[in-house]
């Protein structure tokens, strides 16, 4: 008998060398189903890379991805997005040029069939956009909207609206907040704790520890390509997370 | 609101759209020049005969234009359409005696689609700039033309003349109109739905707006783009057989400096260098508009080679119109209108 849940995602080891900089030194890094966790560091430490190896962007040079206990390996972005891996990337993941319903459904948009000839099928793909915004609260943007009009929180919104609208199992916040208004960052937070009702893992990467603090259940934190640390939110202060982030090393207050 | 209004609601709801439409500028220099060139040559420019050898050139010229403009919309670019055009042509004129019309067409065909997927390959694969993979295929396939004719142009032989595939190229139709510009419409129209109605044609906006983006949503940049170079090529394949079946001969200069007036067509067609931004309707039409102008200035008796000069000065008009103008109404639309 299972006494603990699976994880949903398992990193075993992962290391990533590009050229001659090793940016991931063997990390071990795990996601448990409903948990979110903060994934923090210094510049440089590997955050991104690492998230970027979990949603597909970069392969790693060695280690092992378990999803549901099975063993997985992506050769691109859509491979994790199969498996309900979505991102929401700092500063892309939208098309500016195009409009909100052909981003919505990149690399996934549904077709009709007319005998051997496939077209896109933009009516649904608009009424989809539409619902699936208006589900999650997101008011004011038409599908046929070009990204390059909206606000940044805007983008933000329509990224993590996408990301539920495809039912992803785990979410990859990276920097959500950055460059956003006060107004919308509370449109953004309450996003996430959309997520959060749902059941959504999701791993959250800030230099903001203060919100990644309020927010996670857990912390991974990273130094130079290295997991220095992974403590449950009752065993770290906020001050001490801080304190380790900025000394590179465990700094746990006596006091404490 | 009455019906009235609403009709004229609809109605400048079209013109606000079409004003601000990516082909506006190619569009009005068609209309304006149709004007000026008619008062000029006192209406002999809007003979029927005139109008049939504008299209013929402008199909020779558009179905090139269009696949440009794809390749161009990914963010790349192809300067050796013209070659391609022309060691197609030539090639297929040498082979038809030897192997027969259909063999030769399918053979000189999947030429111009071995070299678009060179173009994409060293380009996608190997990491050359497509400013010099395809200069250097300009020069590489406009020197096996040299060497296929042998400096000499030489005619279609009298049976391949008569075969219903050449017939079907690049005979003519009721009227005197060319096939060839019946396959520049079927193509420009196949080619416009593609890109607007398909998920690849989906890709090809995405890819050349942002490539990082692209990637993250599971696009592969590099796949659409050998794709997009390997059907420029089929396509500049394609107008050099159909055009020496027409013109029935086939000679050293075939397609020569085709590759810089694609170019110029996309981008009166108003599509951006820059990638992601584009319309194969719009570079057809610019197409026409070069070729337009081109016989105009001839009626009008201007030398040969002011046309260089005044595509020059069209060109940067153009854009100005497509870039300056079309901000201008698409602001005017989003206020109206959002």
């Amino acid at each position: 008998m299972k006494t603990e849940k699976e994880p949903l995602v398992k990193m075993v080891n992962i290391k990533k060398k590009f050229g001659a900089v090793q940016a991931l030194k063997g990390v071990d890094f795990q996601v448990n189903p409903d948990e979110i966790v903060g994934l923090v560091g210094d510049n440089g430490a590997g955050k991104s890379t690492l998230m970027g190896i979990l949603s597909g962007m970069y392969t790693p040079t060695e280690g092992k991805i378990c999803f549901q206990g099975k063993k997985v390996s992506f050769s691109s972005p859509k491979d994790a997005r199969m498996l309900g891996i979505e991102t929401v990337h700092q500063d892309f993941g939208l098309l500016g040029l195009i409009n909100v319903s052909r981003n919505m459904f990149m690399g996934a948009e549904p077709v009709k069939k007319f005998g051997p000839l496939r077209f896109l099928d933009l009516a649904k793909m608009e009424r989809e956009t539409q619902g699936a915004l208006e589900k999650v609260g997101i008011k004011g943007i038409e599908p046929n909207y070009i990204i390059n009009h909206l606000s940044g929180g805007q983008r933000q919104a329509i990224k993590i609206g996408r990301a539920m609208y495809f039912k992803a199992n785990l979410v990859i916040l990276d920097e959500p907040y950055t460059a956003l208004s006060v107004r919308e960052r509370d449109k953004i937070w309450s996003l996430i704790m959309e997520l959060k009702k749902r059941r959504v893992s999701v791993v959250y990467i800030s230099h903001d520890i203060r919100i990644v603090y309020d927010l996670a259940d857990r912390f991974v934190i990273l130094d130079a390509g290295t997991k220095i640390g992974d403590f449950k939110k009752g065993e770290i202060s906020l001050e001490n997370l801080i304190a380790t982030i900025r000394e590179g090393k465990i700094v746990i207050d006596k006091e404490r | 609101m009455s019906e009235g209004n609403g009709h004229a609601s609809f109605f400048s709801k079209l013109v606000w759209k079409l004003c601000g439409s990516l082909e506006f500028g190619a569009a009005g220099g068609v209309i304006l020049f149709a004007i000026l060139f008619s008062v000029f040559t006192k209406g002999l420019w809007l003979s029927p005969l005139n109008l049939r050898v504008i299209m013929r050139s402008a199909a020779q010229l558009g179905i090139i234009a269009t696949g440009q403009a794809l390749v161009i919309i990914t963010g790349r670019i192809d300067l050796s359409v013209g070659s391609i055009f022309g060691i197609c042509g030539v090639s297929f004129v040498a082979m038809t005696s030897v192997i027969g019309v259909p063999l030769a067409f399918i053979l000189s065909l999947l030429f111009g689609v071995g070299i678009g997927f060179i173009n994409g390959f060293l380009t996608e694969k190997m990491g050359v700039p497509s400013l010099i993979t395809t200069l250097g295929n300009l020069y590489i396939f406009r020197g096996l033309i040299y060497f296929v004719t042998q400096g000499f142009s030489n005619a279609l032989p009298k049976a391949a003349r008569d075969s219903t595939l050449v017939c079907l190229l690049g005979g003519s139709w009721a009227g005197g109109w060319n096939n060839l510009v019946i396959w520049f419409m079927l193509i420009t129209t196949a080619m416009a739905i593609f890109l607007s109605f398909t998920r690849y044609g989906n890709w090809v906006f995405a890819v050349g707006n942002d490539e990082r983006s692209a990637l993250s949503r599971g696009v592969s940049p590099p796949k659409v783009r050998m794709l997009a170079f390997i059907i420029c090529g089929l396509l500049a394949g394609f107008a050099g057989i159909s055009t020496v079946c027409d013109m029935q001969i086939g000679g050293t200069t075939l397609g020569k400096e085709m590759e810089l007036e694609s170019i110029a067509s996309s981008v009166l067609g108003g599509t951006a260098l820059t990638g992601g931004i584009g319309s194969v309707l719009g570079a057809a039409i610019g197409a026409v508009l070069l070729s337009m102008i081109r016989s105009g200035l001839i009626m009008m008796g201007a030398p040969p080679y002011w046309f260089v000069t005044f595509v020059g000065v069209v060109l940067i008009g153009a854009v100005l119109a497509n870039t300056k103008v079309r901000e201008r109404f698409q602001s005017l639309i989003e206020r109206k209108y959002k």
